[in-house]
């Protein structure tokens, strides 16, 4: 709920600098990918020598990154990877953090730092010791070896996230709902999680786009064109010596898309808040 | 069983499916770790003594990994100093706001977020190219020629040209945090402040800050604890360079692994960092708690200190 | 009786031909094969007819003894995403052939250290994969390559005449081959040849004529010579790097069996001799302005572009950069940096992109035969030709004319390219150190020379503990 329209006294000169500055910045965050978009139709010798200018069309580069990219095989496999880990991700953390935020079981502070250690570790510390692990489980090149490893990375920021969300809400519902005998899962459902849906949409998008975009793990470990995500299509167009910028720019376009279009979907979620009427006085 | 006791019995029954995540992927990689940091592995399966504390003391000794870590420390508090703030006021603008205005700058600041970072490289390299990037371009073409630097291959400027395009990718995360907290501030309290006569700078200092201490915590670990590990972005814009100036610690981890085929060393390096980032962050905690008023400490205080 | 004896040779005969297949590329199955023939016609002509039944029985278990190499699979890594098409084809050329499955996994260049030695650490290792031949020093020193001096030397050596020498060189240590050279990685400087033939200049000879020519070029307005310094000071410290190596030359310490080997490390002279000449050059102006901040693809656009007239270039940029030249409307040409009047001519950090076994595959034999296939001629010449790469095998006659030029050079002249037999990381740091030089004026060439020296001993330090 915003303040009332009515009631502001800004002065106008202030009020117009920062929407100017506002606007410079946006306009600076979204140069570069409208700059990527423009590349994406050059052909590679005018991406060299005239990097900000457009002198060629060139859409079929599109075509061949679908072609090359064999971004039409591995769409689907990013998206079934993506889709399942999020899946996971979503429910685990909901509940890690509703018990760090509501339940608050003994010796949570500590418990609430281990989960903070995927912030702190370095990749180097874990790459080598889960590839064993996933071998010796047997797992070694399947869609499992990509899932597990990705739910776990994304654990750390979006738990602490949600936990330092969860422990802000007001505590009167939960009492209210306990006085009148609502079990835990209930109180869960029905009153906490509806509540946290602005931080839900936030760290999806961000752990969303970390999974998709993933690339080095992925490359380790599925050598099976039929388990193959995009980002290992795209590195089709990458070599040591002549990068194929065109036909990349459009493939990361390509790419890129399905996090833009689920973020617009999901933006209308951080409009989040408290209804009024639920907590007075 | 009373009460009490049960929800904190049923915590430990919510924790369980994540933790089992935890304990084998990350809790599990990081012992076998630490414990491959005490010998003297080189990299092939299976073939390692123990060494005791030898890798430790060397890299006492190590002064590139020092001035890695001061190099780190500077970028972590300067980023996060730079995004706390900026992120705080773009929320607060973005807050006053009019919807339709609010829904375009949310989805524009937020972009950088989710671009890849393959985008962001090839973006950048483009942008800042010393000869033929824009940046250089355009002051050259209005004149200012002499601002234009080799922004990412100079040593003045190096480190510089990163904080700004790490600013750049993440303010829109800090700004989104932040502008949630700021959804959760109850309206009644704010409107009885602007009864008493309160504008908005008023607001935001007596009451939008101390009511989003939480948010802020949050925001401030997330850049320190990012800034400390950051590898990516100092990858792909300078590769550690020019000479060591922005030879990052992540940097000189995955050198000593790659490059010199030293994973012992490269294990406890890493370890050493892990214990630095984990008393940063637990400082960062302590000093949160501290001033937070947003949470519920069980004495009955409703949100916004009042009684 | 007659008839049994005919049966039994035709048979034999039969199931010689079945597996000799193109004997020119699986030498293990054509001599196993032959031995079979062999000893099943001298059982012939000894037997009874009694024994004929058992013999047949015999001949006919090592025929299928032989062909137990067919459903073999063996693990293949390479680096090449933009090469999948051409190494599926040769997979399955391969496979029709012998029977041999290969399995074909594609990592991209720049992860390709880190991929293998994570490999290494887990103990899963392709039997066949992409390397660096000057890494071949260190990963012995692991433990994790196998040596394939034996096949080289079958056949009177066949397939090691087949292999240029510095390729393979570089990859061997002590006399044990590691790495399989398969195409070269050269650096060599590309130069406008339209603006060259305009005022009377040519390829160098020297390089007394390479500074001679830069200074005309200087006179004239131009700039001469474009040197991307990202990253870590990228061809800026070749350059320095090359000074050095014909320092050690000169002085005669570059052939040293303990030089070479990363042993001998008294060279802060030459390099600060080197540094000195590098400072001077780029104040003369023949490198480039802010060349320790450019990156190869703003250097390679300021060569299209005509903002400068030569630029070093990697010979595998030969296809790309002469479509973008003919598109930018000039005539490009190659020459590799000369070396002082008199010298003997010897290539920088000559590279070749190789390929290694793996010490525990369960399949030398295997391995083997594959990457006889790869280097055969037929093979790397119509790669050689699709991808204008300059290749491995020294029989190789290409149709482009430009890439004959350099395939000469390469094949002529020496390599003194250092291969340590302890790790590496050195590459780096040196290149760090020469960035700091160039970009620092108060460092003196006699400090910079110092800090090398001081790099390379404690790289040996650290080894020797």
């Amino acid at each position: 709920m915003k303040p009332d329209r009515k009631k502001r006294y800004k002065s106008l000169p202030l009020m117009v600098l920062s929407q100017i500055v506002l606007i410079a910045l946006a306009v600076l965050i979204i140069y570069p990918l409208f700059f990527v978009l423009m590349t994406s139709f050059k052909s590679n010798y005018d991406v060299l020598v005239n990097p900000f200018g457009i002198k060629t069309f060139q859409p079929e580069n599109y075509v061949q990154a679908w072609r090359i990219g064999m971004i039409g095989k591995f769409f689907m496999n990013s998206v079934i990877t993506t889709a399942i880990t999020l899946a996971i991700q979503m429910v685990v953390i909901v509940m890690a953090s509703y018990a760090f935020g509501k339940l608050k079981p003994w010796g949570s502070p500590v418990l609430e730092i281990v989960y903070m250690f995927g912030l702190f570790v370095t990749s180097e510390m874990i790459t080598i010791p889960n590839f064993v692990t996933l071998k010796a489980w047997g797992l070694g090149g399947t869609r499992a070896s990509l899932i597990l490893p990705y739910v776990t990375n994304g654990l750390a920021m979006a738990t602490f996230i949600m936990t330092a969300f969860v422990k802000s809400l007001p505590t009167e519902l939960d009492e209210a709902a306990m006085i009148d005998g609502a079990s835990i899962l209930d109180n869960l459902i029905k009153i906490t999680l509806p509540l946290m849906k602005p931080v839900i949409a936030t760290v999806t998008i961000f752990n969303f786009q970390g999974v998709w975009s993933e690339f080095y793990w992925a490359l380790i470990e599925v050598k099976k064109d039929a388990l193959k995500t995009l980002p290992l299509g795209l590195m089709n167009f990458q070599s040591q010596y002549n990068s194929e910028y065109g036909i990349l720019c459009a493939g990361l376009m390509i790419a890129t898309l399905p996090v833009l279009l689920l973020y617009l979907r999901c933006s209308s979620y951080f409009i989040g808040g408290m209804t009024a009427g639920a907590v007075k006085g | 069983m009373n009460y009490r006791s049960k929800r904190k019995l049923m915590g430990y029954v919510f924790l369980l499916p994540s933790f089992f995540f935890l304990a084998c992927f990350l809790l599990y990689p990081f012992c076998k770790s630490v414990v491959m940091s005490f010998t003297n592995w080189n990299g092939m399966k299976d073939t390692y003594k123990f060494v005791g504390l030898q890798n430790y003391i060397d890299l006492f000794n190590n002064k590139n990994y020092w001035a890695a870590i001061k190099i780190n420390l500077k970028f972590a508090v300067i980023s996060t100093a730079i995004q706390t703030f900026l992120g705080y006021l773009l929320a607060y603008a973005v807050y006053n706001m009019t919807r339709r205005w609010q829904a375009f700058y949310k989805v524009a600041l937020y972009i950088p977020v989710i671009l890849p970072a393959s985008v962001i490289a090839v973006m950048w390299k483009f942008l800042l190219g010393a000869q033929t990037g824009l940046v250089n371009t355009v002051l050259r073409s209005i004149g200012l020629g002499n601002l234009a630097h080799g922004w990412v291959g100079e040593k003045a400027t190096a480190l510089g040209t990163i904080i700004f395009v790490n600013t750049w990718q993440y303010i829109g995360f800090t700004m989104v945090l932040f502008y949630i907290a700021m959804q959760n501030i109850s309206t009644e309290v704010l409107e009885s402040a602007e009864v008493d006569g309160a504008n908005k700078w008023h607001k935001l200092i007596y009451f939008f800050v101390p009511m989003t201490v939480g948010t802020t915590e949050t925001n401030v670990i997330l850049s320190i604890t990012g800034g400390m590990k950051s590898f990516a972005l100092f990858y792909m814009l300078t590769g550690g360079g020019p000479g060591k100036t922005t030879k990052v610690v992540s940097m000189l981890i995955y050198e000593t692994a790659f490059t010199e085929f030293k994973f012992n060393k490269a294990l406890a390096m890493a370890a050493v960092l892990f214990v630095i980032i984990l008393i940063l962050t637990v400082i960062s905690r302590y000093i949160g708690a501290k001033y937070n008023y947003e949470n519920d400490d069980g004495r009955g205080r409703t949100k916004g200190g009042a009684r | 009786m007659k008839k049994r004896v005919l049966a039994l040779i035709s048979a034999s005969v039969l199931a010689a031909s079945l597996l000799a297949g193109c004997a020119t590329t699986t030498t293990t199955t054509t001599s196993s094969t032959t031995a079979a023939v062999e000893e099943a016609a001298e059982e012939v002509a000894e037997a009874a007819e009694e024994e004929v039944a058992e013999a047949v029985e015999e001949t006919a278990e090592e025929a299928v003894e032989a062909v137990a190499s067919t459903g073999v699979t063996i693990d293949f890594m390479h680096d090449w995403p933009e090469y999948t098409e051409e190494f599926q084809k040769m997979a399955d050329d391969f496979e029709a052939e012998t029977g041999i499955h290969v399995e074909i996994q594609i990592i991209t260049w720049d992860v390709l250290t880190k991929t293998l030695l994570t490999d290494f650490a887990s103990g899963e290792v392709p039997d066949v994969a992409c390397c660096w031949s000057n890494q071949m020093g260190a990963f012995n020193a692991l433990g994790a390559v196998y040596d394939l001096a034996d096949y080289m030397d079958e056949n009177d050596g066949e397939w090691r005449n087949s292999l240029m020498k510095a390729g393979l060189d570089l990859g061997s240590v002590n006399g044990q081959v590691f790495a399989v050279p398969y195409r070269t990685t050269q650096t060599v400087i590309a130069y406008n040849k339209t603006i060259f033939d305009e005022n009377g200049w040519s390829a160098p000879a020297s390089l007394e004529e390479f500074e001679a020519m830069m200074q005309e070029m200087v006179d004239a307005g131009y700039t001469p010579l474009i040197a991307p310094g990202m990253p870590n000071g990228f061809q800026i410290s070749a350059i320095c790097g090359t000074f050095a190596e014909q320092n050690l030359m000169t002085d005669g310490i570059l052939k040293r069996a303990d030089y070479l080997s990363g042993h001998y490390t008294e060279i802060g002279e030459q390099w600060a001799e080197a540094g000195a000449k590098l400072r001077d050059w780029y104040d003369k102006g023949y490198i480039i302005a802010d060349a320790l901040a450019l990156e190869r693809e703003e250097a390679t656009a300021l060569f299209y572009t005509q903002k400068g007239l030569m630029s070093f270039v990697n010979n595998n940029e030969l296809d790309p950069i002469e479509k973008n030249t003919a598109e930018a409307g000039f005539e490009v040409g190659f020459f590799s940096f000369p070396v002082p009047e008199g010298m003997e001519n010897f290539l920088y950090n000559f590279g070749v992109d190789a390929f290694m076994v793996y010490s525990g595959t369960e399949h030398p034999d295997e391995a083997a035969a594959w990457l006889k296939y790869i280097t055969s001629d037929a093979v790397q010449q119509e790669f050689g030709n699709s991808t204008k790469s300059i290749m491995g095998n020294v029989n190789c006659v290409y149709d482009d004319d430009l890439q004959n030029q350099l395939a000469d050079i390469f094949a002529s002249a020496s390599s003194y390219r250092i291969n340590y037999d302890y790790n590496d990381g050195i590459g780096t740091k040196m290149g760090d150190a020469v960035a700091e030089f160039m970009a620092d004026p108060d460092i003196t060439p006699e400090e910079f020379g110092a800090t090398i020296q001081a790099i390379r001993e404690e790289a040996l330090e650290n080894y020797e503990e």
